[in-house]
């Protein structure tokens, strides 16, 4: 399937180690994959860069933002550290866990959502915050959560 | 503009916040009619050499949290023989409780920036990056777009501003591991491999990225730079008191009745800091923890300290990156090492022994007194695993991780018995 999808080639052109751009270049590529980078487009991407398969395959699943195995079109991140479960964030985990009928670190049946935990995401001052793709939300309650997904549904 | 973080110190003392929320981040002119690149153009028109004596007058010093003198590490690259050297900016921000890199980067690009080209000019490095965490995606278009703009101004490319200094400047995302904020494991980042740190020595400032001499500074030390070469260090060393100049970015999270922000001098006390800006502890003060995930735990006396370097090393402690991690009486000390425990058996990279297995083994103690199942053989264990990570380690994560078990086990023995 990928071989004739253009745009993940024209994005694996782009890789240019002098440039320190490897992470950019599959996050990119990993959004046009559905939130993860299949097998054949990690061989893919190893015969255009020249980069060894294995390699490349320890660079994926060494970063928490990269993925070798699907994940649902919207990844939410929770934060678990002392700020944020200082401030109840836990609640958040557990009905979000609730809600969508999964724990952390799996994805919904119909693929839409994948649970992820993630490091301070720097909204402490506003804690809980959690993340829904690129987008930060701070000061979540369990009101505003049902808002924000809805956003997403 | 939403910053998700509230300022709370007052503009007239601000110089690294003067123009954050002020002027439109996404505006290059807005900057340079604030006075911006005027550092810059001053620099270039110095001896790259001059520049640095100038930093190292000013006495700044790394603000990551490691606090190591900045003109010292430029001195180790601009000596380093070789045919291309490197600058990195470090925003891999990822210290619980700190979200001050994010802020100069949303709120100010061109601060940083303008820090990182002069630094280049000092050190001799002809290209650069700035190497911001993936989640970070905001502060990534934000620089990105900031980049531009410099180059289309002449600030960044072939003879800047009309002298002989080539320089070129990439961003370089992370992928939200919180071990590249280590400095050899973010230079592997760059490199296309997995962040796992180095043997040191050697020390990036004479082999970093692609073997070649890097100096790596963090943002908020980056942003102090133009301000110090356009208002001579002299003008530095005279904010805050003698031995640690400047000012510093504190962010009051936790038990605080009104967290944020803070820009202040290094002669405020943590407490004071709380009182004054934040509104004081909510509830009664326990304890608080300064300085990251790995930061140490300062009791209520502790916080009567002023934060200078030689305080701080009179009592074996650090600020870290300056965050301060406010826990109440209600607050359960097991609880609080439980989060930190897991956090670092997950950011472990596992490439040494002593972190991989010993961040493990931290959290299966901790986790016996979650369930009332530790005994004092347990915490003797926990203080000897503690004190071999911190010598055996490789990197900062594994020595330094075991600082709030080390000192909980000081302070509070009795609670975690209790539990």
């Amino acid at each position: 399937m990928s071989s004739e999808n253009t745009k993940i080639k024209e994005v694996i052109q782009e890789y240019a180690p002098e440039k320190g751009n490897l992470m950019a270049v599959l996050r990119k590529v990993q959004q046009e994959c559905g939130n993860h980078l299949p097998p054949e487009v990690m061989k893919e991407i190893a015969i255009a860069t020249g980069i060894p398969l294995n390699r490349l395959y320890g660079f994926v699943s060494f970063y928490t933002m990269l993925s070798p195995v699907p994940r649902g079109r919207h990844i939410i991140r929770v934060c678990k550290d002392g700020p944020c479960n200082f401030k109840d964030g836990w609640v958040i985990t557990d009905l979000l866990e609730k809600e969508l009928g999964i724990e952390v670190g799996e994805t919904t049946e119909d693929g839409r959502f994948t649970l992820e935990e993630t490091a301070c995401i720097g909204a402490c001052t506003e804690a809980p915050a959690i993340m829904v793709d690129d987008v930060t939300y701070a000061n979540v309650t369990p009101e505003r959560l049902g808002e924000i997904l809805k956003k997403y549904r | 503009m939403n910053y998700h973080a509230k300022i709370l110190s007052a503009e007239k003392d601000h110089v690294l916040l003067k123009n954050v929320g002020k002027i439109d981040p996404m505006s290059i002119d807005a900057y340079i009619k604030a006075g911006g690149y005027e550092g810059l153009r001053k620099a270039l028109a110095m001896d790259p050499q001059k520049v640095i004596e100038e930093v190292s007058e000013s006495g700044l010093r790394g603000r990551g949290g490691a606090n190591f003198p900045t003109g010292r590490k430029w001195t180790f690259t601009a000596n380093a023989k070789a045919d291309q050297k490197y600058i990195i900016c470090n925003a891999d921000e990822g210290e619980p409780g700190t979200m001050k890199d994010r802020i100069l980067m949303e709120g100010d690009p061109h601060q940083v920036i303008e820090g990182i080209i002069i630094g280049a000019y000092a050190v001799g490095a002809t290209k650069g990056f700035i190497y911001i965490r993936g989640e970070y995606r905001k502060s990534i278009e934000t620089i990105t777009k900031a980049i531009a703009d410099a180059e289309k101004k002449g600030f960044i490319g072939r003879g800047i501003l009309g002298s002989k200094f080539d320089f070129e400047l990439y961003v370089a995302e992370g992928g939200g591991a919180y071990i590249c904020g280590d400095e050899t494991a973010l230079i592997e980042s760059i490199e296309g491999k997995r962040g796992e740190p180095r043997m040191k020595p050697p020390f990036p400032p004479v082999v970093g990225l692609y073997g070649k001499p890097t100096v790596v500074n963090n943002v908020e030390t980056l942003a102090n730079v133009p301000h110090i070469i356009k208002n001579g260090s002299a003008w530095f060393t005279k904010k805050g008191p003698a031995g640690s100049p400047g000012t510093k970015i504190f962010m009051l999270v936790g038990d605080v009745n009104d967290p944020g922000v803070v820009e202040t001098t290094f002669d405020r006390t943590p407490m004071d800091i709380i009182e004054t800006y934040g509104k004081g502890v909510d509830g009664a003060f326990k304890f608080a923890q300064i300085g990251g995930a790995s930061g140490n735990i300062f009791t209520a006396e502790m916080m009567k300290n002023p934060m200078t370097y030689d305080r701080m090393a009179e009592m074996k402690v650090s600020y870290g990156t300056g965050s301060i991690f406010v826990a109440n009486e209600s607050r359960n000390v097991v609880e609080f090492l439980s989060t930190i425990a897991r956090f670092f058996e997950h950011e472990s990279c596992g490439k040494c022994t002593p972190c991989r297995e010993g961040t493990h083994r931290i959290r299966q103690i901790i986790e016996k007194f979650e369930f009332g199942e530790g005994t004092i053989s347990d915490l003797e264990l926990l203080e000897e695993l503690a004190l071999v990570m911190k010598k055996a380690a490789l990197c900062g994560l594994g020595q330094a991780c075991v600082n709030p078990f080390l000192d909980a086990l000081r302070y509070f023995k009795g609670e975690i018995l209790a539990n």
